[in-house]
């Protein structure tokens, strides 16, 4: 008995030393591809802190020329989907998305994403999380794009190992803040309106006082798919420090009482993308319209 | 250099294809008239099957939303049944030559024969004029024309947009609650939705 036992534990205790070793180093589990897509669940720290909130990223890298579709993907197409399974008492929020590009279909109109694309989650762990470590694990379905469209899956895991220090910022944290950066911002000093005009719907947009950079050109994407017409032109005329962005609606549609999407205006070579949820004035009809107040 | 001339080609594409007017046809309104060759070479216009009920079924075989459908049968059956009722079931491809889902008729009739379709005919809308006429924005996108010919419903084949052909059982039909409701002279219940899909490759 003690014979048999002498080189199986020393091997045994090995493998746990190796075991241990690579749960020390808290890495997510390899990228997986599929198609066009190489899909992977990153994390800005290296370890978890029971109670400390912390955020990941469903990281999806496209191949040029593919693209996969923003939340409303516009005339075709399908957002991404996450399905998880969390350990008890684990909370994961919202997938967030950055914001789109507009890709045409000719005669109609897609918004999408293209190139490396960083979906931000922030995870709230129980401040009775228990370890020694903790994985989240998920489904990620997503239809991807180009000419034809291919529907793809992905099974990902993001395993961190559980401590009570505060985690140190992982390999993936400066792609995370760089996505943070990136994403639609409330614009609290931005005057947003939006008014019905005649069959048009105008949203018109300042910023702030102190902000002396003019609007080149603006693009306004909805949350809904049936209030404008993705494929219309939208117009920007400038003025007052700001401008108003003429959007087509869609026929007989009758006015929502919000507009929620993302405006993104470009300002000397750079882009601000801003969230959008505002009253809209005025009804539809074909006489010019009288403003009911915001 | 690549991507630039694709993008341009593209806007250019999409401003020319955008100068030919994208209708948008509401529930109510007279459905536009049209007249296309099918895959044996049969020709048919609408005005053939007024006093029928006619379904427009928007197809691209390769599109995963459509083979969704058509792979478990579900397309097929729902021609089948709601022929056998008297509706005139008619597939329309709209995809341009050199584009995904273009065929030539021989080739769709082995597609066709491969796949099986209990639609009465499929039809080649080569130059994309009749999806233009109807919006006619994903594959699969579903009309329903009373036998009056106005159009009745315009939308989406049901309400779980994927790709996934396990979604069907538990979706909610929108076509087979549209066909059911006209053919029994009562309105349809949900006249519009938001179809999904593949865009129509024009």
């Amino acid at each position: 008995m003690a014979q048999r036992c002498g080189v199986r534990s020393v091997r045994m205790k090995l493998f746990t030393v190796i075991l241990v070793a690579m749960i020390g180093i808290g890495a997510s589990a390899a990228p997986v591809r599929d198609g066009p897509v190489v899909a992977e669940l990153i994390a800005d720290t290296l370890t978890v802190t029971p109670g400390q909130p912390f955020t990941i990223a469903l990281r999806m890298q496209v191949d040029s020329p593919w693209h996969i579709y923003w939340i409303n993907p516009g005339d075709s197409g399908l957002a991404p989907s996450l399905d998880w399974t969390l350990p008890e008492g684990l909370a994961v929020g919202d997938m967030q998305h950055p914001p789109p590009l507009a890709i045409p279909t000719p005669p109609f109109m897609t918004y999408g994403h293209t190139g490396d694309v960083v979906f931000l989650m922030e995870v709230r762990p129980p401040a009775d999380l228990s370890g020694p470590t903790v994985t989240l694990s998920a489904e990620v379905d997503w239809l991807v794009c180009h000419e034809l469209c291919i529907p793809g899956f992905a099974e990902v895991e993001l395993s961190l190992p559980v401590r009570a220090e505060p985690g140190e910022p992982s390999e993936h944290a400066e792609i995370i803040a760089a996505a943070r950066s990136q994403r639609p911002i409330e614009g609290v000093d931005w005057a947003l309106t939006a008014q019905v005009q005649a069959d048009r719907l105008i949203l018109a947009a300042s910023p702030p006082t102190d902000d002396a950079l003019p609007i080149d050109s603006a693009q306004f994407f909805p949350y809904s798919r049936t209030v404008i017409r993705h494929a219309a032109p939208q117009t920007w005329h400038a003025g007052g420090g700001g401008g108003r962005l003429e959007l087509v609606v869609r026929d007989a549609a009758e006015p929502p009482e919000y507009l929620s999407g993302v405006l993104v205006v470009q300002r000397g070579g750079t882009s601000l993308a801003l969230r959008v949820n505002i009253p809209v004035a005025g009804t539809f009809s074909s006489r010019p319209a009288n403003p009911k107040g915001t | 250099m690549k991507k630039t001339m694709s993008i341009l080609t593209a806007v250019l594409l999409f401003a020319l294809l955008s100068a030919c007017a994208v209708a948008d046809v509401n529930p109510g309104s007279s459905a536009p008239g049209f007249t296309l060759t099918d895959t044996r070479g049969a020709t048919h216009s609408l005005s053939d099957f007024a006093g029928h009920v006619v379904v427009l079924e928007w197809i691209n075989t390769d599109c995963p939303f459509v083979k969704k459908h058509y792979g478990p049968g579900n397309m097929q059956s729902l021609q089948e049944s709601y022929g056998a009722k008297g509706v005139v079931w008619l597939s329309i491809c709209s995809s341009t030559p050199g584009k995904q889902g273009h065929f030539t008729p021989e080739e769709w009739n082995q597609i066709l024969e491969a796949n099986g379709s209990n639609a009465k005919a499929v039809l080649l809308d080569t130059d994309g004029q009749v999806g233009l006429a109807y919006g006619a924005k994903t594959t699969p996108h579903l009309f329903v024309i009373a036998p009056d010919g106005t159009l009745v419903y315009n939308g989406a084949i049901d309400d779980k947009p994927s790709t996934r052909s396990e979604d069907i059982e538990g979706a909610r039909s929108y076509i087979s609650e549209a066909l059911d409701a006209v053919l029994a002279g009562e309105p349809v219940p949900v006249a519009r939705t938001t179809p999904y899909g593949c865009s129509v490759k024009y």
